[in-house]
């Protein structure tokens, strides 16, 4: 094995274990964290659970159904018994087939969204930090500009711009992201920039890209990724809100967001409607803000005891 | 003080003048074809190339961002112009779109008041009490609190609130509207929900860290009451962070209403605009996108002003020239 990638995997090994016994002292946080890999599971594993087509035909003969309660469904050309664990909604169809399908969904939005808001917010941000200047004044110019819409706000204008798809909702849903990433890397990058270390670097000859990638930005990597823990959730939260207006993804498609906009009318006399997906969705998102405080607090050097 | 202001309220053009460019642009690449809209589906081709040329819509986009701008001249489609305040009328609804605007906005205002309000008067000293009784059980209760607080979608609070108490305690009514003061208490108390989370938790980080300075602890040692201590010393250093979260809140509760206003059938402008963005109605979405960012620009630069006012070290700041980065200046 290449010396210098064994000294890499032992020192990050090193790094991860002392991160590890910080962020484990914060109970909460394991805890959230155990839930998001169980419903990260579950989201892989959708189709093993239930079959798609399964949660998206109707069959209205079991239709608001109680939790526990069992019908006959008529599904590919036969008579099965199903028992549904969470009860069925307005159109028959099963609660908990459906969240699970709708996790898979909202982890996709989450990670996906968070993912191409690091990626251009964090290149934005790196060339407005380091470069300064007229790049600096520019990119900055163009944040103020976005994070003069509330966010919420821009975010809907973009997919009502753009249509209704899986892919608008996840451009509009990064795009109100990626202001609060070019400000985080350009502070970051200000900070560390001058210090003797990337001296050093540029002192033997290490170009910007260099100096940007192997020096600075594994010093900036705290705050980005607590920003992005935090930052999943609200995605997740935002996905459904706009889908609740319809602006998202629509039924029949399971989504959590969608599932309540359809309840609406019947939570009267269903409530297991409103409190199935609405309880996942708020379980999911407060996981990831325990596991973004957690974070914080194991990254933060300030806090270090 | 006044230059400060002065450079402020410039900078405040571009960033408005890009704001009308970002949605001007997305309305114009959205799929949707008003001239269609206008004649309905059984136009002539030539009818349909008329109302195109007539409603402006078959020039190229500069010109028809300047037109918006500027105004329009026709005697059915023309208008005054963002700049004069004149969008023209709905395509829905024909009624012209600022007066609708002025006329919804003030509902809205009574809405984003009211929750902020209520986010301030109950957030500020459960953030106090938690900060005073550090790690007890009231500051566990109340910090799960503003943890769901901060993690619950707005409208799944709104509908499980209807559901309590419209649908089933029948104390509340499940649509609102101003003129009834009972039928506000369930949207306000929904929208200020996630603020007053971000009060509390803010009252309380930013209280624990002034009580553990010296000043504090010189305060006690002189003998102080504890009463006057945490009220009289830390208290007002402590919400200076405080009322400027509070005031981005603003901002943002003006414009994160529309969930809450959609969900309660609320006469505000989110619903407006909501409703012509179901609608495409081009004008209406553009003049109520428009004011509300205008709003929320204007909302949070009175507060960084009011910032200034509140804490004298950054007044001080105010006649300098731009600051140097912190680590440029640890090095000087």
């Amino acid at each position: 094995m290449n010396p210098n990638l064994q000294r890499f995997l032992k020192r990050s090994a090193r790094n991860f274990g002392q991160f590890w016994r910080q962020l484990s002292r914060n109970k909460l946080a394991v805890v959230s964290l155990a839930m998001v890999i169980a419903f990260g599971l579950v989201a892989i594993f959708a189709d093993l659970l239930y079959e798609y087509d399964f949660v998206t035909s109707n069959s209205l003969e079991n239709a608001l159904l109680k939790p526990g309660e069992s019908g006959i469904v008529y599904y590919q050309e036969k008579d099965i018994e199903h028992t549904y664990i969470l009860g069925s909604d307005n159109y028959g169809r099963d609660i908990l087939g459906r969240l699970v399908h709708g996790a898979r969904v909202s982890m996709i939005i989450g990670f996906a969204t968070v993912a191409i808001a690091i990626l251009i917010g964090g290149v934005l941000g790196a060339i407005a930090g380091y470069k300064g200047g007229l790049f600096d004044t520019l990119i900055m110019r163009a944040t103020d500009i976005l994070l003069s819409i509330p966010t919420i706000l821009l975010a809907i204008a973009i997919v009502a711009a753009l249509g209704n798809s899986f892919f608008n909702l996840l451009i509009a849903i990064a795009t109100s992201m990626i202001p609060g990433y070019i400000r985080i890397v350009r502070a970051s990058i200000i900070q560390v920039k001058d210090q003797e270390f990337v001296e050093a670097a540029r002192c033997i000859g290490a170009g910007d890209l260099r100096i940007v990638l192997r020096h600075i930005l594994p010093n900036i990597t705290s705050p980005i990724i607590v920003q992005a823990t935090l930052n999943v959730g609200s995605a997740i939260n935002w996905a459904a809100s706009l889908s609740f207006l319809g602006l998202g993804i629509l039924p029949p498609k399971p989504e959590w967001g969608n599932m309540l906009s359809e309840a609406r009318e019947f939570i009267q006399y269903a409530p297991h409607l409103l409190f199935a997906p609405g309880i996942t969705i708020l379980l999911t998102v407060l996981a990831y803000n325990l596991i973004g405080d957690g974070l914080r607090d194991a990254l933060d050097p300030k806090l270090k005891r | 003080m006044s230059k400060y202001l002065l450079r402020r309220i410039f900078m405040l053009v571009p960033v408005l003048f890009g704001v009308t460019l970002i949605v001007f642009g997305l309305l114009y690449i959205t799929p949707s074809d008003p001239a269609q809209m206008m004649l309905g589906p059984n136009a002539t081709p030539a009818a349909y190339t008329q109302m195109k040329a007539d409603m402006g819509l078959d020039k190229p986009f500069v010109v028809q961002y300047i037109r918006f701008l500027f105004g329009y001249q026709h005697p059915i489609f023309g208008y005054k112009g963002l700049l004069f305040g004149d969008l023209g009328r709905s395509y829905i609804s024909n009624r012209n779109v600022f007066e609708l605007i002025l006329s919804s906005f003030p509902n809205t205002l009574i809405l984003a008041a009211g929750a902020l309000f209520l986010a301030l008067v109950i957030g500020v000293p459960i953030g106090i009490l938690s900060a005073t009784r550090h790690y007890s059980a009231w500051d566990m209760v109340f910090t799960v609190f503003a943890l769901l607080g901060a993690s619950m979608p707005v409208f799944w609070a709104a509908m499980v609130l209807i559901y309590t108490f419209a649908n089933n305690l029948r104390i509340f009514p499940a649509m609102s509207n101003p003129r009834d003061f009972m039928s506000l208490v369930l949207p306000i108390v929904t929208l200020s929900m996630y603020s007053m989370a971000i009060i509390m938790r803010m009252t309380r980080s930013s209280m624990l860290d002034v009580m553990e300075q010296d000043y504090i602890r010189t305060a006690r040692v002189k003998g102080m009451d504890e009463k006057v201590v945490i009220f009289k010393h830390a208290l007002r250093n402590a919400l200076i962070p405080v009322v400027t979260v509070a005031g981005l809140q603003f901002g943002q509760l003006l414009g994160g209403a529309v969930l809450t206003e959609k969900i309660f059938s609320y006469p505000g402008l989110g619903s407006i605009m909501v409703d012509a963005i179901y609608q495409k109605d081009t004008p209406q979405i553009l003049g109520s996108v428009c004011f509300i960012a205008l709003t929320f620009t204007i909302i949070n630069l009175l507060v960084d002003i009011l910032y200034g006012f509140i804490d004298p070290r950054i007044k001080s700041t105010f006649g300098r020239k731009k600051a140097k980065p912190a680590a440029a200046r640890s090095r000087a």
